[in-house]
């Protein structure tokens, strides 16, 4: 067969999608959308590395910063954001054994994500708007600095995926408590109890133990999306805040004299921030590490109610650790920062143990095991966070955050590592591992060398990038900083040179499925479903 | 829909929280303590709205 015609009808007919339901079609659309974001968030990176090693004539300093500003945006909402709400939405009808709510919600939520980080990244592209992605009050609402048309289009892109999102937790819990047409009533309210963790926690005081409603991953995904649903409150109201001083300076009623604390509005968001960044991220991947093991390993996952008392404590964690981001601060209360920055952020270390713990267990237990590439990518996702979550708690130290606070070692051992290769590693994983299931099994891996490439590629790349980031760091490297003279050349050659090898490993698994599927069969994932049903898969036929 | 308005409430509640709290650590928790209990409750009514639905006697099924 040739090239072209592989390229378009995909390795052994590619993706036949005639017996697709609208889930598995949405969820394969959040995914393809998710990875092409991570390219665009993959070369953005690298030309902020090459101007870090000399400057692009191309580029000026404030598109440097917008660049800056919109490469963790779109890198998180617009691509890990993305690949877990597909993922989610189609796991919580397929594990509930019960259709999905609403498929025309979780089809609206992933045109709104999507539109809405295009919006945002064009805020970047074409107005410069670089207030940098924590949006430090009130450098938002600089008009000296940022162009005021820039900032609202930036604050419509918020809008747009936080809608995405709240239409996302709304689809999911509602999911997991109604009650389907023509099926037996549903106990709503016990199983909310046991989403959220409570009929554990009563267990423990309880002699006759309950059993729970729900399955262990649905748990996760329902105590994570507690967390991404505050998350977005906290963003959703930054947004307000800043649209109401854009709208009065749009509208001649500037209010520029009018006062927000800025340490109180830095809490605030930070509080929502870290939601996402310490609680959110481990709650779902431990679940997910959880969901993938017992997949992988065909077997139940051991110490069970032990995984669901920790993913408990992990919420609780996840609210009470923001301080750690502000230990720098002058003005920060002592209390928040030794409790909430050094105790509770220290704690994480015990909470994400358990999670890799139990996980590596199970799959001790079911040896041997093929190594397959979601075991080796889930095997890779967790060294990811057993390197970047020391990391994390290192510089939540009072002294070790003197030393490290705004460096490249922040950006880079911590943030880049758990990201790059504890996150994307581990939805790799799943992309795997839910491949087949998402496709009928219809299509079939176009080169497992091609495979094995990406793998090694991407985690050499990814640790060593995060690896001379701190290096830097170290040496005294600020992040969110341009370095005329070529200061710190030899980490930004090393970093750049495995940041090209992330980018590689990329290019590398685009090409692999996009030989998989045929250009016809990825095309066909946007065309609509010839099922109408609102299952996650089809029941399998019954033999006559 | 009720989800809906609980969660515009809650964004508008954490705006005028920026407004109105100044060096305060324990208005700071209570505001977040605030957010959490009342994200709870818009959750809850995703529950209570989930509640009337169906009948008896219909098809078994779930996890």
């Amino acid at each position: 067969m040739g090239f072209v015609k592989r390229l378009m009808e995909g390795y052994e007919g590619g993706l036949r999608d005639e017996a697709m339901t609208p889930m598995q079609k949405i969820a394969l659309r959040f995914v393809v959308i998710g990875l092409l974001f991570y390219g665009l968030a993959a070369l953005e990176g690298m030309i902020m590395r090459l101007h870090e090693v000399k400057p692009l004539p191309m580029i000026d300093e404030s598109h440097f910063f917008s660049i800056m500003t919109v490469h963790p945006m779109v890198g998180i909402f617009g691509s890990s954001y993305m690949i877990v709400f597909g993922a989610f939405l189609f796991l919580t009808p397929y594990l509930m054994k019960k259709p999905i709510y609403s498929v025309k919600l979780a089809d609206l939520s992933w045109k709104l994500m999507a539109g809405g980080t295009f919006i945002m990244w064009l805020a970047g592209f074409l107005f410069h708007y670089a207030p940098l992605y924590t949006l430090y009050w009130p450098l938002p609402v600089d008009f000296k600095q940022f162009n005021l048309i820039g900032g609202i289009t930036y604050i419509v892109g918020v809008v747009g995926i936080m809608v995405g999102t709240f239409l996302f937790t709304y689809n999911i819990f509602k999911t997991i408590l109604y009650t389907p047409e023509g099926w037996e009533r549903q106990p709503s309210w016990e199983l909310l109890k046991s989403t959220l963790g409570l009929e554990g926690l009563l267990n423990f005081f309880r002699r006759e133990k309950k059993e729970h409603l729900v399955p262990l991953p649905i748990a996760a995904i329902g105590r994570g999306t507690i967390d991404m649903g505050l998350n977005a409150i906290v963003i959703s109201s930054a947004g307000l805040l800043i649209l109401i001083y854009f709208l009065g300076e749009l509208f001649g009623a500037s209010l520029k004299d009018t006062w927000v604390d800025a340490l109180l509005y830095k809490n605030i968001f930070w509080w929502g921030l870290d939601l996402i960044a310490d609680g959110l991220v481990l709650i779902f991947v431990a679940g997910t590490w959880y969901l993938l093991a017992m997949l992988i390993s065909g077997k139940d996952l051991f110490m069970q109610n032990i995984a669901r008392a920790a993913l408990f404590i992990e919420m609780v964690v996840s609210w009470t650790v923001w301080s750690h981001h502000l230990m720098s601060d002058q003005g920060q209360p002592n209390i928040l920062k030794v409790v909430s920055g050094e105790m509770v952020t220290a704690f994480e270390l015990i909470t994400q143990g358990i999670a890799v713990f139990i996980t590596l267990v199970t799959l001790w237990r079911a040896r041997p095991l093929k190594m397959s590439n979601e075991l080796k990518f889930l095997l890779g996702g967790i060294l990811g966070f057993m390197l970047a979550v020391p990391a994390g708690i290192i510089q939540a130290d009072l002294g070790m955050n003197r030393v490290l606070h705004n460096t490249q070692w922040i950006i880079g051992t911590h943030v880049h590592v758990a990201i790059l290769v504890g996150l994307t590693m581990t939805l790799y994983s799943a992309i795997y591992i839910l491949l087949p299931i998402l496709t009928n099994n219809t299509v079939k891996l176009y080169s497992q060398k091609l495979a094995n490439l990406h793998f090694w590629l991407h985690l050499i790349g990814g640790i060593g990038m995060g690896a001379f980031m701190g290096m830097a760091g170290m040496d005294g490297m600020l992040r969110r900083a341009i370095y005329l003279n070529g200061e710190y050349n030899t980490y930004m050659i090393l970093a750049g040179i495995c940041g090209a090898m992330l980018l590689a490993a990329f290019v590398i698994f685009l090409y692999n499925i996009v030989m998989s599927f045929g250009v016809r069969g990825l095309i066909a994932i946007y065309r609509p479903a010839a099922v109408q049903t609102n299952e996650a898969v089809l029941p399998p036929k019954e033999e006559s | 829909m009720i989800y809906g308005i609980a969660v515009l409430i809650l964004i508008a509640l954490t705006l005028l929280f920026y407004f109105t709290i100044e060096k305060s650590v324990v208005a700071l928790v209570l505001a977040i303590v605030t957010i959490i209990v009342g994200y709870f409750v818009a959750v809850a009514t995703i529950a209570r709205e989930s509640e009337g639905e169906g009948a008896e006697g219909g098809r078994p099924g779930g996890s």
